[in-house]
């Protein structure tokens, strides 16, 4: 599925942040235009695709956000909106009248939430009318960059707003080439006891964690992988496979963490999936110099067999370009 | 009696001197659609609605429109309006028999034409200004000729692409009732003109309404039909300019326009071929041995 970046312009400073490096390189005052974007949802129907992501930034602050959402919708367009919760009150006035009949099918929401304790005091009040309004179709998105998280907040917000029984966890990776806050390969299994350590907190409030892009399988244990099963229901995936960002001025990444690594116009490429099989195959020339995070990762059979993709890329590329250039020259692009 | 469709404003005196004719009738106030379409289609084959208002696309009364699904409506605005004004209006838009007429030089135009295409609502640029934007209207010509993504006809571009033939002029005035060989234009009073610009103008061929099937016969109209003769006797820039199959010398006036232009109608004339060669290939027979023969 694409993500497309509506503006570069943010309204929150996230420390682990994984568009900074991109933001920090592209124009701010970007915006995606109205014929890029009809230029899109052309290049979505034609590869056969259904769903969309918009992203920024903050998408909502972009002045057609409404009207680009209510287009795409009409194109038959499935679109989920990951958003900071924090929207400009005339446009949440607009989103509502606009979407209120809307099927959640069609149109949802990932809001990333950020712990209030470690936070400016004002942004969860600045994200509650957006929770009021859209609580129901809308999934808590969560980012792990240091071990000593807290999910506790996000119980209360599901709660609270009727929020989507889910989280979606993201792990911090590394950008190359920019410091963010990252959880370091070696606190990665810390963090994930961490995350099990929910586990009855999950049970108990039926909130079902996903894992996002990145999580190494080896960082947990037989035995959080099977309280992790019992709650989540389905087989848990390890992956590292390109989700290809499409910037406000029609540039094409594999991801933000490799947002500097290939980038493209998007019109060099006829369809969604040759996007993806050009990054799939950068993907595949990083992991052919190394197998994952960890040196048993080259020979692990559980990488062979494609049950974990061995960890972010993000950090492969972090320590390819902090060592001598003696790799192939792919790498460096 | 004469093949020509009659273009004239509603008028029910003028319309009752026109039985059984072929009409388009023009309208400038949204609340008189209805009863314009139930007098024409009294006596008359209504051929088309004409609505001319001075109001964008979003400002018109869409609940009025939804009652006219029938009839072929052709909505001449003068601009689309911000999408956010007529967004739940697109179904209902869909719904009609409508062709959407923007002028070239309303702001946005090129962008909204593509939002009415992409979604489905044919429309087209009316040209007014003598020299459009050559590179914006060559822009959406690539939208409409060569775009994989169904999208509903942009015109004048969908009438060349459909209608092209290599050894015929292709005169894609018809799209706003200006080709004196398919449309005639008659005021209040009967008066007959070749083009509404010239009706406007008082520049008539005809005054006497009597005489409207003697029109073809008149020398005035038969010159009209053979003005097209006149680049090639001038000697004109546009004799040789390859692109005057379509463009018949439309934007000839206008000094400094010939290199966009030119350019412009040479893009216009390759997908015109383009179009004709998908078009022809659609229809060749292929032998097929293992198909039984035709009785």
């Amino acid at each position: 599925m694409a993500n497309i970046l509506l503006t570069q312009r943010c309204v929150r400073s996230c420390p682990y942040c994984f568009a900074k490096e991109h933001m920090s390189r592209s124009a701010l005052e970007a915006t995606l235009s109205w014929e890029d974007l009809i230029y899109l949802a052309d290049l979505i129907q034609i590869s056969g695709e259904h769903r969309v992501s918009l992203l920024g930034g903050e998408p909502t602050i972009h002045p057609e956000f409404v009207n680009y959402v209510a287009y795409l919708l009409e194109r038959k367009i499935g679109i989920t909106v990951f958003t900071s919760g924090i929207v400009p009150p005339r446009t949440l006035e607009d989103m509502t009248s606009a979407f209120r009949q809307i099927p959640e099918q069609r149109l949802s929401f990932v809001c990333n939430l950020n712990d209030p304790h470690l936070s400016p005091p004002t942004e969860f009040e600045r994200i509650g009318p957006f929770l009021e309004e859209f609580g129901p179709r809308t999934v808590p998105g969560f980012n792990i960059y240091r071990p000593d998280f807290s999910l506790d907040f996000l119980f209360d917000y599901i709660n609270r707003y009727g929020m989507v029984h889910q989280i979606r966890m993201g792990l911090a990776h590394p950008i190359p080439g920019a410091k963010n806050a990252f959880v370091s390969i070696e606190d990665i299994r810390t963090a994930m006891d961490r995350l099990v350590s929910y586990a009855p907190s999950f049970r108990r409030f039926r909130v079902v964690p996903s894992l996002d892009c990145g999580f190494p399988l080896c960082a947990f244990t037989d035995e959080q992988l099977g309280m992790l099963y019992r709650i989540v229901g389905d087989p848990i995936r390890f992956g590292c496979s390109p989700a290809f960002d499409i910037g406000p001025d029609m540039s094409v990444w594999c991801c933000f963490p490799l947002s500097t690594y290939h980038k493209k116009s998007v019109f060099e490429f006829n369809s969604i999936g040759e996007i993806v099989t050009f990054y799939r195959e950068k993907l595949r020339g990083l992991r052919i110099e190394a197998g994952g995070l960890y040196e048993d990762c080259d020979e692990c059979t559980y990488r062979e067999e494609g049950k974990c993709a061995g960890g972010c890329a993000a950090h492969l590329l972090s320590r390819f370009r902090n060592e001598e250039r003696t790799r192939m020259e792919e790498i460096y692009k | 009696m004469s093949t020509h469709v009659i273009v004239c404003d509603y008028d029910e005196a003028l319309i009752s001197r026109l039985e059984r004719r072929r009409l388009v009738v023009r309208v400038d106030d949204p609340s008189r659609l209805n009863d314009a379409a139930r007098f024409a289609q009294e006596r008359n084959a209504l051929h088309a609605l004409w609505l001319r208002v001075d109001a964008p696309l979003s400002g018109l009364p869409f609940t009025m429109l939804e009652a006219l699904h029938a009839v072929p409506l052709y909505l001449d605005v003068t601009a689309v309006g911000n999408f956010r004004t007529w967004r739940d209006q697109v179904d209902r838009l869909r719904r009609l028999n409508v062709l959407v007429m923007v002028p070239e030089d309303a702001p946005v135009s090129y962008r909204d034409l593509r939002i009415l295409s992409s979604l489905l609502i044919p429309c087209g640029i009316r040209f007014g200004s003598p020299c459009p934007d050559w590179e914006a209207l060559t822009d959406l010509l690539y939208y409409a000729a060569y775009g994989k993504v169904l999208h509903a006809p942009i015109q004048p571009f969908h009438f060349v692409l459909s209608g092209y033939e290599r050894h015929q002029r292709t005169d894609f005035s018809g799209i706003t009732f200006d080709d004196p060989s398919r449309y005639l234009h008659i005021d209040s009073r009967g008066c007959i003109a070749l083009t509404r610009k010239e009706l406007e103008q008082g520049a008539f061929i005809e005054s006497d309404l009597e005489k409207l099937d003697a029109v073809g016969d008149l020398p005035a109209y038969q010159s009209r039909l053979e003005s097209w003769r006149d680049f090639f006797l001038k000697q004109d820039g546009c004799a040789y300019c390859p692109g005057w199959r379509i463009c018949l010398g439309a934007f000839a006036g206008t000094p400094g326009n010939r290199p966009g232009c030119q350019k412009f109608f040479a893009e216009f004339l390759e997908a015109a071929e383009y179009h004709l060669d998908l078009r022809t290939e659609a229809t060749r027979t292929i032998l097929r041995p293992w198909d039984a023969c035709p009785a």
